[in-house]
């Protein structure tokens, strides 16, 4: 296991070569893959949440999240440790106006309450220290200004781990857990405000994003259905050129799942605002528990309804037009064949009807029938009277059969055929 | 020498002829040998299952039987539920479908155990080869191996894009060839550690080298043959199929996709648009051309419509589109240079997806096929976009073609269980690799050893040595030694050695001894007295005329002490026999000799030259064994499948020979 200061260090050099800012600027800057729809999502969250004019981007790397703002008007100051990244960012920025200053997160170069916002992507995931981190942060903004920057969520993992029966670390890769390059903060919504309360600062929002984002924003209720993986994240890619898809993912991210709880998926964005008001914050804490019950009781449209809003009403008729694109419908029921999904089934059918859902959840069915004639491949010749007729000079020339007996069950059992003609 | 089994499809089988070519083999293969003829040039090639005698063959189909008997006993006895409790289909149903095939099923996989087992008694297997170590064979073959230590290979028969389901989700063999590292990834999923695999491309593509360079002659040869017209554009599909390991699986996706297909080019050249489609299907499937003309009459489409089966690498070069359903024919478009699109299906997607976005290859629902073909044939400025993207992603699905089957034998030799066999390479690449004498063992003995036979060959006290291929110096240095006075000057070309040789010898000229000028070096006309030649003289184009340059530098009393390599050798003589002629690294057909002696040849090259031979001594071949008898014998001999008749202690004693000694003086 990594120490604080190691991961501090590695984190803080980790940007400074150029080739890294190179490939940085590749995987996350341009609207590759799933990055359009974690950019739209992301940015749209800053402009909607940030107040003001005057705004520092903290970690400003290429310029991702305050180059389009400087665009239009905001009077944009980035700040970053790597001067290789801020060379990028102002190559980048070309006639647009952005100030860039090289300087640490934790001790800002700048005057305290000299910005109406701070907005930092991608940025504190990466530093153990966040709570320092927030301190400096919350100085630099004047009295009812913003801060808002992206996590990883805690409750997400916690919440996966207890529907799974296991330990939130488990869900995670040894890397992960060892490798200080792999150190992601995880934190959840009672830690931002306990921090947020002590700095003198209230929670506006806790926004769950990144569903369906795939690559590193991995949504643990997608194990192990077809979505999960290098394979989900193929499907998922498509979403760069196709409109109907991108579309509905757009809809999915902030429609849908930016109005539930931070357990839904594995990054939330935190809104602070510099004002004290912790009944603000007990109220942002309250609607997270509210939908935490809302799932825990099984889902339905109307209990999501009652703490949602009238929002929720439009969730139907919308989700059925974007249905209509048969991709969208593939990729749902991907999400759908996580194991995880099947107590969501009821939700499902007020959402879409019984015979839409049917036909989603269908994967789930073939799976099963796979499953079972699985099982019986592994077992059948157990419960013989006896199992070692197949051994034969010690090699098991039952396994062997396997491979064809799959095909001939799969006839019986589900292709309606003879075996294996 | 070990022996190879190679389960490879046909289409696989030159990664076995570069095997062969790297560690000379005896190969075994499944089915006709006929194929692999060619191949004895390496080895015997033979039938595995022909080392079963029929009495084997007959016992073994009785055991399996009598074991399929047992277990359907079993499965009929009343109290049997098992785990066909959990299956929807009644227990008859599940009995009659496990029994039905049950002893011949069986009875392949224990004739193919039995066959591996005498295989290897035989001969020793270093290494099997196979094409799919989930299939029936060679998952047997792979869990065979595991079995007795034999180190398996898999090689791959698709770029694997989608995913592994059921039954392909397992890793039988010890080591996998991919196409790419796409093809990795699932075996990566599993755990299987990257180091057993390699993405070493398919070598079945290793056409595509070539071959889209002639895309034109292709093209008009395909146009002549059938009837194509200039302006036409030449769409191949190539049909799925459904292979039903999966439930998650359509299957009527042949009929289907095929369907959707023909419709978009019935609407397209409603559209004007002159299309000739080929339907390329699959070689196994028998029936097809009908299935396919009654389809296509159904959907209005009875002319020009091309059904093929084989040719596929010409099609796809040919082709303005290639058209399929999650298949590697894109990847063949690919590597071709033509665009490719990917009909999408929701089923593609469940099992895959088979590409991302950024692929190069398009994907079309069924109803915007149409368009989809079209944008392909008429917009230029997509189809460069197209494949320009497929080329700089083509290394993902396969590494370049051309080496393919290179690469792949590489991984069998690092698999092969002898270590010896590991560090050989090619015979040329021995050739264009200078000696290394620190880092090879053997080569260390050779150069660093003294050459305590020749010494003892002396039989005066030496004044002036030449030792020509001196080496690292050690004949000499021992030399010196013993005879303190001895002045020695070595001739050595490799500079290695040289730089070796100079702290212990009088002089070290670092020069190739044919074409050296020996009063120029400073020797004076009969003052050498002692001449090493150790294992030298085939090394030369021409050893005639060095013995005859250095003559007028020999005293009256000068010794010429020589050893040679026997090709007459009765171990030589066996393999040449069985065709081999093998050139290795070192020993009596070290790659880099050029002449070949027998006794009578070195007798006359001393003598042709102006020498005659005081004695003659040798080392023998510790692989030829030794027969005792008195000297007058006639003996009949029996060896290396060779029957020789009357053959003398004199002849058995030049066939156990590996290298003469000579002791020659001028004549
Ligand atoms: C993952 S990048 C995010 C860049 C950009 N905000 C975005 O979302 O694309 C993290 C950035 O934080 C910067 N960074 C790392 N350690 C820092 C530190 N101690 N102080 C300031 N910036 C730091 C890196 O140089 C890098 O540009």
């Amino acid at each position: 296991m990594a120490t604080d200061e190691n991961v501090i260090e590695f984190k803080t050099g980790a940007w400074k070569s150029s080739e890294m800012v190179a490939s940085y600027a590749s995987r996350m800057h341009e609207n590759r893959g799933t990055n359009r729809l974690k950019n739209r999502v992301e940015l749209a969250l800053c402009r909607d949440n940030l107040r003001g004019t005057r705004i520092v981007d903290v970690g400003v790397g290429t310029g991702r999240g305050s180059l389009s703002l400087a665009r239009d008007g905001f009077e944009v100051t980035g700040i970053d440790i790597s001067q290789a990244m801020l060379d990028h960012c102002r190559r980048e920025a070309g006639e647009i106006p952005i100030e860039l200053l090289l300087g640490d997160l934790t001790a800002l170069p700048v005057e305290s309450e000299s910005f109406d916002s701070l907005l930092s992507l991608n940025v504190v995931v990466h530093f153990p220290n966040w709570r320092e981190v927030l301190r400096d942060w919350a100085r630099v903004v004047r009295p009812g200004g913003r801060l808002v920057f992206d996590v990883h969520s805690f409750d997400h993992l916690a919440a996966v781990a207890r529907a799974r029966g296991c330990e939130p670390a488990d869900l995670l890769t040894q890397e992960q857990r060892e490798d200080p390059g792999a150190y992601m903060l995880r934190i959840g919504a009672r830690d931002v405000a306990e921090a947020a309360e002590s700095l003198g600062l209230c929670v506006r929002k806790l926004v769950p994003y990144a569903a369906v984002l795939g690559g590193g924003n991995a949504n643990y209720w997608l194990q192990d259905s077809r979505l999960w993986g290098y394979l989900g994240d193929r499907a998922l890619s498509w979403m760069a050129v196709d409109e109907q898809l991108f579309s509905f993912g757009s809809f999915v991210e902030e429609q849908m799942i930016a109005r539930l709880s931070t357990g839904a998926t594995g990054r939330f964005m935190v809104v602070l605002e510099k004002l004290n008001d912790p009944a603000q914050t007990r109220g942002v804490l309250a609607y997270q528990k509210a939908i935490g019950a809302a799932f825990a009781g099984g889902a339905r449209l109307e209990s999501l309804r009652a703490v949602v809003g009238p929002e929720a009403a439009a969730w139907p008729g919308a989700l059925t037009g974007h249905l209509g694109h048969a991709p969208n419908r593939t990729l749902l029921a991907m999400m759908l064949s996580s194991p995880a999904a099947l107590h969501l089934r009821p939700l499902v059918e007020d959402l879409l009807g019984a015979p839409a859902a049917a036909e989603l959840y269908e994967g789930n069915r073939l799976q099963r029938v796979d499953d079972r004639v699985a099982a019986f491949l592994q077992t059948w010749r157990t419960t013989l009277s006896h199992p070692d007729r197949f051994t034969f000079r010690g090699v098991d020339a039952g396994r062997a059969l396997e491979y064809d007996l799959m095909r001939d069950l799969l006839d019986i059992e589900h292709f309606k055929r003879e075996p294996g003609v | 020498m070990g022996a190879i089994v190679s389960l490879l499809w046909l289409k696989n089988r030159e990664v076995v002829r570069q095997y062969l070519a790297r560690v000379p083999s005896m190969l075994y293969v499944i089915g006709p040998t006929e194929p692999y003829r060619q191949y004895a040039a390496f080895g015997r090639v033979e039938s595995l299952h022909a080392l079963l005698s029929p009495q084997l063959q007959t016992s073994i189909a009785e055991d399996a039987a009598a074991r399929a008997a047992a277990v359907a006993s079993d499965l009929s006895a009343a109290g049997w539920t098992g785990a066909a409790a959990d299956l929807r289909s009644d227990r008859a149903t599940v009995t009659r479908t496990v029994t039905a095939r049950l002893e011949e099923r069986l009875r392949e996989s224990m004739l193919l155990i039995a066959a591996l087992d005498s295989a290897h008694e035989r001969d020793g297997i270093d290494v099997v080869a196979l094409n799919e170590d989930v299939m029936p064979a060679g998952k047997t073959a792979a869990l065979w191996g595991r079995a007795r230590g034999v180190p398996s290979v898999t090689i791959s028969h698709s770029a694997i894009l989608g995913r592994l389901y059921t039954v392909h989700r397992e890793f039988n063999a010890d080591r996998a060839v991919v196409f790419g590292r796409r093809g990795g990834l699932p075996y990566a999923e599993m755990g299987v550690d990257p180091a057993c695999l390699a993405a070493s491309g398919n070598p079945a593509w290793d056409a595509y080298a070539a071959l889209p360079s002639q895309r034109g002659t292709v093209r008009s040869e395909l146009a002549a043959r059938y009837g194509i017209g200039a302006n036409e554009f030449l769409v191949v599909f190539a049909t799925t199929w459904s292979a039903r390991f999966t439930a998650f699986c359509d299957a009527d996706a042949y009929a289907s996709t095929l369907r959707a297909v023909l419709r978009a080019v019935r609407d397209l050249r409603a559209r004007g648009v002159p299309i000739r489609l080929v339907v390329k299907d699959r070689p196994t499937e028998d029936g097809g051309a009908v299935v396919v003309a009654a389809l296509c009459k159904e959907e209005g489409l009875e002319t020009g419509v091309i059904y093929a089966r084989g040719e596929t690498e010409r099609f796809v070069v040919a082709a303005d589109t290639v058209v399929s359903v999650d298949s590697n024919i894109s990847v063949e478009a690919m590597l071709a240079g033509v665009p490719a699109i990917n009909l999408w299906t929701p089923m593609g997607w469940l099992n895959g997806p088979f590409f991302d976005a950024e692929d190069g290859v398009l994907e079309a629902a069924p109803e915007k096929l149409a368009a989809a073909i079209a944008m392909t044939l008429g917009d230029a400025n997509l189809r460069g976009l197209l494949t320009a993207t497929a080329a700089r992603r083509l290394p993902e699905f396969a590494a370049a073609p051309g080496t393919a089957a290179v690469r792949a034998a590489e991984l069998l030799v690092r698999s092969h269980a002898n270590a010896a066999a590991q560090s050989r390479g090619y015979v040329w690449e021995e050739l264009s690799r200078p000696r290394r004498i620190v880092d090879k063992g053997a080569q260390a003995t050779y150069f660093l050893n003294p050459r305590n036979e020749l010494l003892q060959m002396l039989a005066h006290e030496p004044r002036v040595v030449l030792d020509v291929g001196c080496g690292g110096g050690a004949t000499g240095a021992e030399l010196k030694r013993v005879y303190p006075k001895a002045v020695v000057h070595g001739v050595e070309l490799s500079g290695e050695a040289a730089a070796y040789a100079v702290a212990r010898l009088d002089r070290v000229l670092q020069e190739n001894v044919e074409t050296m000028d020996f009063a120029g070096a400073g020797f004076a006309p009969g003052s050498i007295d002692v001449v090493f030649f150790p294992d030298v003289l085939e090394h030369l184009y021409d050893p005639w005329n060095l013995l005859r340059r250095v003559k007028p530098f020999l005293a009256p009393d000068a010794q010429v002490l020589a050893s040679i390599p026997n090709v007459r050798n009765l171990w030589l003589l066996g393999e040449l026999f069985k065709g081999r002629w093998d050139y290795v690294e070192e020993g009596l057909l070290d790659v880099t000799h050029i002449r070949f002696f027998t006794r009578k040849s070195v007798e006359e090259l001393f003598v042709q030259t102006g020498y005659r031979i005081a004695r003659w001594g040798a080392n023998y071949d510790p692989r030829v064994p030794t027969v005792t008898a008195p000297t007058d014998a006639l003996l009949n001999v029996e060896i290396y499948g060779l029957t020789m008749k009357d053959v003398s202690m004199r002849d058995l004693e030049e066939f156990r020979t590996i290298q003469f000694l000579v002791d020659a003086a001028p004549a």
